[in-house]
C-alpha cells in the first residue's frame, strides 16, 4: 500500500488533492509574487516621489537658496509637503548649515546626508531620506572662454518620507492580494468539490448498482449519467446485466427443463426399475417355465415306454428348449444393444429374399391361426441393397412375431416402400407391419419400447416372450438411422411404422478395363476350408470360374498345414468344421509370424455371437450361408485388391444350369433330415437344416429355402406326421427343379423316397 | 589670394600632423611646414618686410583660432614665413625649443591659453625653476596677443610681468576683446531709450569708481546706477535691488569667475523683474540678454590682419601697446525682447548709430 493509498483512500480525496494542491501552490506563488511586486511598486512609487520631489526642489530652490530667500524656500517646501508621504523638507547651504526645515524632520541634516549618496533614498528608522545638491548651472558669458566650467553647489535639499505610510499601503495591498487569493482559492475549492462530486457521485451510484447486482438484484437500474467514461461504463454494465438477466432466465428455463427431463428420466428410471424387477420376475418365470418343462418331460421320458407318449414328450422338450433359447438370445441381444456393442455389418443383400425368408418363418404359424400374412414390396424398391441382412431380418422377425402374437383374426401385412433418400447413395425404406389384432391401449403405447415392458403382464403369461423384442427392434432401427412408431387403436389393430436408411446398390458400369469374371482372381491361390464335400465343390467351381487356383481342406488343422506349405492369398473357411473349427483355426493363424492370409468366415448361423467370435479371432469378413455369389465375389475381390465383379442373376442357378450334383446332394440331405427327425437326433437334424439352407440359398432356390426356414421355425411344435409332410414338400420342390436335369437323377430320387 | 589660401592650408595640415605626432618630431614638422609654405609665399609676396619670420600660437585647434590665424597669414608677404603651435599640445619648454630653432621675430598669440603659454615661456625665469633649463630665446621676439580679455591680461601681468625689465614689456602688444564701456552703455540707451536709470554691474577687474562712471552719464539721457561687486559678495543680494531699481541693466565684463557667478542670477533677476539686460558677448544674448555689443572673431581677425599689414610695411613696433578692438558686433535676442515688451530695430540700425558715435570717440576709460 502506497502513502497515497493510505492517506487518500477515496477517489474524491485524490481528485480534491489533485485539483486543489496545484491551485493552492499557484495561489501562494501568485500571491507572493503579486505581494512582492506590489511591495516593490509601492516602494518604487515612494522612492520615485522622493526622487521627483528632491529633484524638483533642487532645481527650483537654487535661486532662493543662493539668495537666502527663506520665504521662497518655505513656499517651495510647502508645495511638496502637501503630499502625504512627504513628512519633512530641509534645505542646507553648501556648508551643510541648516537654512530651512519644513514639516516634521526627524533627521538632522548631517545624519541625513550620511545615509546614502545624493539622489539615493535610504531608509532610516521610520523615514525614507533622500538628499540632492542644489546646483547652479553656470551661464558662460564669455564668448571665447577656454576653461571648463563646473556647476556650483549652492546647497542641498533633504526630503524625508514616511515609511509607515508605505507599510500601511503595502499592508493594504497585501490584504487585498490575500483576499483575492482566498476568493480564488474558495472558488477553486467549490469547483473542485463540484468536479469531484460529478465524478465520484455517479461512480458511487454505479458502485451501489453493481453491489446490488452482486447481491443478486438483477432488476437494478444502472445509473448512467455523469462523465462520458462512466456513462460508457454504465452502459456496458447495463448491457452486461441485461445479458446476465437473459442468461439467467435462459439458465432457469434450461434448469427447469433439465429438471423436468430429470424428473421424467427419474420417473422413467423408476418405471424401468419397476419394469426391470417385473422383467426379472417374468424372466425367471419365462426361463423356469420351459426349463421346468424340459426337466419334467425329460424325467418323464425315461419313465414312459409308450412310443406315442415319448414322441409327445420329446416334442414338448424340443419346443420348450427352442422357447428357452429364444428367450436367452433376446436377453443377450438386448444387453448388447444397451452396452453399445450392437454393430451393423454392411453387405449386399436381396431385400425381397430376406423378407421372404422372414415371412416364411412365420407363414406356418399364421396359417395355423387362420391369419393372412402378406408381403408387399414396392416395385421401386431395388432388388439389391447394402445393409445388415441379419439385423433387418431380426427387426421384421420381431415385429411380425408380435403382430401374429396379438392378432386372433384377420391379417398381418408387411409393407415396404421407398422413402426420400438423404443423398445420392442413401436409400430410405418406409416399412410397416400392420395387423388387425386387439390393439394396444393408448396409455401403454409409450411403454412398449421400454425394455422389460409388455402391454400387459398377462401377455407374457398368455403369449409368452421376453418383452424385449420391441426394445431391440427400436435399437436396431435407430442404429440404421431410422425411426419407429406405433399407432394402435384397441380392437382395431396395431400399425408399426419404421424407417430404415440403407445404401443403394450402386450399379456397376460396364467397362472395358474391368476384367472379365474368368480372370477375376487369376493367379490367386485361395484355400477353401469346408467340411461339406458338396460345398467344397461348389466353392471350388465358383472360384475357379473366376480364374483362382484353389486348395481344399476339411478342417482347421489341415488349414494350418497348408498355410505352412503354400503361399496362400486368401482363406475361405467355414466356422463349423471337425477337428479344429474355424474360430480356433483363425486364432492360430493370427499367431503365425506373417499373420496369415486374410480370412473370410462362412456360417449358416445368423447369431451375432458366432459372427463376433470369428471376427475377434482374426477373420476379415464373415459371410452368412446361403452365400450370395455376388457378395462372396465382391468380398473376395475387395480383400484381394481386385476390381469388383459384375454378375448377372441372383445365384448360381440364375443361368438355368442346375447341376446334377446339387439335386443329388439336396435329396441326400433331405433323407438325412428325415432320418434325424425319425431318430430324434437333434444334432443331425440341425446339421441337415444348415446344409439345406446353405445350398438352397447358394443356388437361389428361394421356395426351397423358404420351406426349410418355415420347417426349422415350426419344428418344435410340429408333429411327426406334419414334419414328414413338410419334408415331402421340400423334396417335391427339389424334384421340380430336377425334372430338367436328366434321367440319371430319377434313380436317386426314387431311392430317397 | 588663391596661392595664399593654399599656403595657409598647407601650414594647417602640417600643424594638424604635428599635433598627432610625438613631441620630439613636432619641431621638425613645423619647420618643414615653414619650408613648404615659404616658396608659395615668396611667389605671392609683394612688399618686402624688415622681418622675416612669425610664429602663431593658438590656444587650441578650432575653427575660431584657424580663422584668426588665416586672417593674420593673409596679411603677410611671401618673405615672412609663419608656423602655428597649439598651446594645448605644447608646454613652455617645447615652445622655447621651437622659438630657439625658428628664431621668429614676431609671435602672435591667439587666445588666453596661448597668451599664457607664450608669456610663461618668454617672461619667466626658467633657468632656476627647471632641472633642464633651456636658454631664453635671444633676441627677445615681439609678441602680439589677440583674442584676450582685459581682465585676463591683468591677471597675466600680475603673474608674469612683475619685476620684468622694461624691454620685455616693450615687446608686448595686446589687442583686447573687451568693447569700450561707452559702446555698451550707448547700446543700452538705444535698446531702452526711455530708461531713466541704467544699472551697471562693476566688478573688481574693471577698476572703475563711481566718479569715472558718473562721467559717462553725459552722453546718455539716463543716469547710471552702478553696483560694485567683489568676489566675496553674494551677488544676488547686491544685484537684485540693483536690477529691480534699474530700467535696463548692463553687466560689465569682469574676471571669468565673477562673470560666471553673476550672469545666471542677473538673467534670472531680469526675468523676475522684467528688466532688459544688455550683455557684453554673444553668449550673454544666447543666455537671455536682450542685446549685446561684443567683439566677434571676425572683428579680431580683421584687426590682426590690419595690424600685421601695418607692421609688414612699417616694421615691428619698437614699443608695446594695448588697444581696444577696432570693430564690434551686435547681437539681438528678439524673443527676450518680446517677452519684455521691447521693440527692437534691426542690427544694422544699431551698428550704424554706434558707428556714428564712434567717430572721434576715445574709448580709453580705465585702460
Amino acid at each position: 500500500m502506497t502513502l497515497v493509498d493510505k492517506w487518500l483512500p477515496s477517489i474524491q480525496q485524490r481528485l480534491m488533492v489533485a485539483l486543489l494542491a496545484p491551485l493552492l501552490v499557484l495561489c501562494l506563488v501568485l500571491a507572493g509574487y503579486m505581494a512582492t511586486v506590489r511591495h516593490n511598486d509601492l516602494t518604487e512609487q515612494l522612492l520615485d516621489s522622493a526622487d521627483t520631489t528632491s529633484r524638483y526642489l533642487a532645481d527650483s530652490a537654487g535661486f532662493a537658496l543662493f539668495s537666502g530667500n527663506q520665504r521662497q524656500l518655505r513656499s517651495l517646501a510647502s508645495s511638496v509637503i502637501a503630499a502625504p508621504e512627504i513628512t519633512a523638507v530641509t534645505f542646507v547651504d553648501a556648508a551643510h548649515s541648516l537654512v530651512l526645515s519644513v514639516g516634521r524632520p526627524e533627521r538632522t541634516p548631517e545624519s541625513g546626508f550620511a545615509q546614502a549618496g545624493a539622489g539615493t533614498a535610504a531608509l532610516n528608522g521610520s523615514r525614507w531620506v533622500v538628499h540632492r545638491p542644489v546646483i547652479a548651472e553656470q551661464v558662460i558669458a564669455n564668448d571665447f572662454d577656454e576653461e571648463p566650467s563646473s556647476p556650483a553647489v549652492l546647497g542641498h535639499v533633504l526630503v524625508e518620507l514616511d515609511n509607515q505610510l508605505l507599510l500601511r499601503r503595502q499592508a493594504e495591498s497585501l490584504r487585498g492580494i490575500v483576499l483575492v487569493a482566498l476568493l480564488v482559492l474558495l472558488a477553486a475549492v467549490f469547483a473542485a468539490i463540484q468536479i469531484s462530486r460529478s465524478i465520484t457521485g455517479p461512480l458511487r451510484r454505479l458502485t451501489r448498482s453493481v453491489e446490488q447486482v452482486a447481491a443478486g438484484h438483477t432488476d437494478v437500474d444502472i445509473y448512467s449519467s455523469g462523465p462520458r467514461e462512466l456513462a460508457l461504463l454504465a452502459d456496458v454494465l447495463r448491457r452486461q446485466l441485461a445479458q446476465t438477466r437473459d442468461y439467467s432466465a435462459r439458465l432457469e428455463r434450461d434448469v427447469e427443463k433439465a429438471t423436468t427431463q430429470l424428473l421424467g428420466a427419474m420417473n422413467d428410471l423408476e418405471e424401468a426399475m419397476v419394469a426391470k424387477d417385473q422383467f426379472m420376475a417374468k424372466m425367471s418365470h419365462e426361463l423356469r417355465t420351459p426349463l421346468t418343462a424340459v426337466i419334467g418331460f425329460t424325467a418323464a421320458l425315461t419313465d414312459e415306454s409308450g412310443a406315442a407318449k415319448r414322441e409327445e414328450y420329446q416334442r414338448i422338450i424340443a419346443s420348450s428348449s427352442q422357447l428357452l433359447l429364444k428367450t436367452i438370445d433376446d436377453v443377450l441381444e438386448f444387453a448388447r444393444s444397451n452396452s453399445g456393442e450392437l454393430t451393423l455389418e454392411s453387405g449386399r443383400l436381396n431385400l425381397r429374399d430376406t423378407l421372404g425368408d422372414v415371412l416364411a418363418i412365420h407363414r406356418e404359424r399364421a396359417a395355423e391361426h387362420g391369419l393372412a400374412l402378406e408381403l408387399r414390396v414396392d416395385s421401386a424398391v431395388p432388388q439389391m441393397v447394402w445393409g445388415d441382412s441379419v439385423r433387418i431380418a431380426q427387426i421384421f422377425n420381431n415385429l411380425i412375431g408380435n403382430a401374429l402374437k396379438f392378432t386372433e383374426r384377420g391379417s398381418v401385412v408387411v409393407t415396404v416402400g421407398l422413402g426420400a433418400a438423404g443423398d445420392g447413395t442413401g436409400l430410405a425404406l418406409n416399412c410397416r407391419v400392420k395387423d388387425t389384432g386387439k390393439g394396444i391401449a393408448a396409455a401403454r403405447i409409450r411403454h412398449l419400447f421400454s425394455p422389460f415392458a409388455q402391454e400387459d403382464d398377462s401377455i407374457s403369461r398368455q403369449f409368452g416372450g421376453s418383452g424385449l423384442g420391441l426394445a431391440i427392434s427400436r435399437s436396431l432401427v435407430e442404429l440404421m438411422g431410422g425411426e419407429i412408431a406405433i399407432q394402435s387403436c384397441e380392437g382395431e389393430g396395431t400399425t408399426v411404422d419404421f424407417s430404415l436408411r440403407l445404401r443403394a446398390d450402386e450399379p456397376v458400369a460396364e467397362s472395358d478395363e474391368r476384367p472379365s469374371q474368368r480372370t477375376l482372381f487369376a493367379g490367386k491361390l485361395i484355400l477353401i476350408a469346408e467340411d461339406h464335400p458338396y460345398n467344397q465343390q461348389l466353392l471350388q467351381r465358383m472360384l475357379e470360374q473366376c480364374g483362382a487356383n484353389t486348395v481344399i481342406v476339411d478342417n482347421g488343422a489341415l488349414v494350418l498345414e497348408e498355410l505352412a506349405r503354400r503361399n496362400v492369398d486368401l482363406l475361405l473357411m467355414d466356422i463349423h468344421m471337425p477337428v479344429m473349427d474355424g474360430v480356433q483355426a483363425a486364432r492360430a493363424i493370427a499367431n503365425l509370424a506373417d499373420g496369415g492370409p486374410p480370412i473370410v468366415g462362412l456360417t449358416a448361423d445368423v447369431s451375432r455371437s458366432e459372427h463376433q467370435a470369428m471376427l475377434a479371432a482374426g477373420a476379415a469378413k464373415v459371410l452368412v450361408k446361403p452365400i450370395d455369389q455376388q457378395q462372396l465375389l465382391s468380398t473376395l475381390a475387395e480383400l484381394l485388391d481386385r476390381p469388383l465383379p459384375v454378375l448377372a442373376g441372383d445365384g448360381l442357378l440364375a443361368s438355368g444350369e442346375v447341376p446334377a450334383e446339387l439335386i443329388s446332394t439336396l435329396t441326400e440331405t433331405l433323407g438325412l433330415l428325415r432320418a434325424a427327425l425319425a431318430g430324434g437326433d437333434t444334432v443331425a437334424l440341425r446339421s441337415a437344416l444348415h446344409d439345406l439352407m446353405g445350398l438352397s440359398g447358394l443356388y437361389g432356390m428361394n421356395e426351397l429355402r423358404a420351406e426349410v426356414l418355415a420347417f426349422r421355425s415350426a419344428l418344435p411344435s410340429l408333429a411327426e406326421a406334419d414334419a414328414a409332410q413338410r419334408i415331402d414338400t421340400m423334396l417335391a420342390l427339389v424334384q421340380s427343379r430336377a425334372s430338367w436335369v436328366g434321367s440319371d437323377q430319377d434313380h436317386e430320387l426314387a431311392t430317397l423316397e | 589670394m588663391v596661392e595664399m589660401w593654399r599656403q595657409g592650408r598647407a601650414v594647417w595640415r602640417c600643424l594638424l600632423a604635428s599635433c598627432a605626432a610625438p613631441r620630439a618630431r613636432r619641431t621638425g614638422v613645423l619647420w618643414l611646414a615653414l619650408l613648404l609654405a615659404a616658396p608659395g609665399a615668396l611667389a605671392a609676396a609683394q612688399p618686402v618686410a624688415s622681418w622675416s619670420s612669425l610664429l602663431f600660437v593658438v590656444s587650441k585647434e578650432s575653427q575660431v583660432y584657424r580663422q584668426v590665424v588665416t586672417a593674420g597669414q593673409s596679411a603677410l608677404p611671401a618673405t615672412i614665413g609663419s608656423a602655428v603651435v597649439a598651446a594645448d599640445r605644447s608646454d613652455p619648454a617645447a615652445l622655447a625649443v621651437t622659438i630657439a630653432q625658428a628664431q621668429p621675430e614676431l609671435i602672435v598669440t591667439v587666445g588666453t591659453a596661448a597668451a599664457e603659454l607664450v608669456y610663461q615661456t618668454l617672461y619667466t625665469d626658467r633657468a632656476a625653476a627647471s632641472p633642464n633649463p633651456t636658454p631664453k630665446p635671444t633676441p627677445n621676439p615681439k609678441v602680439l596677443s589677440t583674442l584676450l580679455t582685459r581682465s585676463g591680461y591683468r591677471v597675466f601681468c600680475d603673474r608674469y610681468f612683475v619685476g620684468l625689465p622694461a624691454d620685455s614689456a616693450a615687446n608686448l602688444s595686446v589687442q583686447f576683446l573687451d568693447q569700450p564701456l561707452e559702446r555698451q552703455l550707448a547700446l543700452a540707451a538705444l535698446i531702452a531709450p526711455a530708461a531713466k536709470r541704467i544699472g551697471v554691474m562693476v566688478g573688481p577687474a574693471n577698476s572703475l569708481d563711481a566718479a569715472q562712471l558718473a562721467a559717462l552719464d553725459e552722453p546718455l539721457a539716463a543716469s547710471l546706477a552702478p553696483v560694485f561687486l567683489t568676489a566675496h559678495d553674494n551677488p544676488i543680494r547686491l544685484l537684485e535691488p540693483a536690477v529691480a531699481a534699474s530700467d535696463v541693466f548692463v553687466p560689465l565684463a569682469d574676471s571669468r569667475q565673477l562673470n560666471l557667478a553673476t550672469s545666471r542670477w542677473i538673467l534670472q533677476l531680469s526675468y523676475r523683474y522684467r528688466k532688459p539686460v544688455i550683455g557684453y558677448s554673444a553668449s550673454y544674448v544666447d543666455a537671455g540678454a536682450v542685446a549685446a555689443v561684443y567683439t566677434g572673431v571676425g572683428d579680431v581677425a580683421a584687426q590682426l590682419s590690419a595690424t600685421l599689414a601695418d607692421w609688414v610695411v612699417g616694421g615691428l613696433p619698437a614699443t608695446g601697446s594695448e588697444r581696444n578692438p577696432d570693430g564690434f558686433s551686435i547681437k539681438l535676442n528678439r524673443t527676450a525682447a518680446l517677452a519684455l515688451g521691447i521693440e527692437l530695430e534691426d542690427e544694422a540700425h544699431y551698428r550704424n548709430v554706434l558707428t556714428e558715435r564712434d567717430q572721434g570717440a576715445q574709448y580709453d576709460l580705465g585702460r
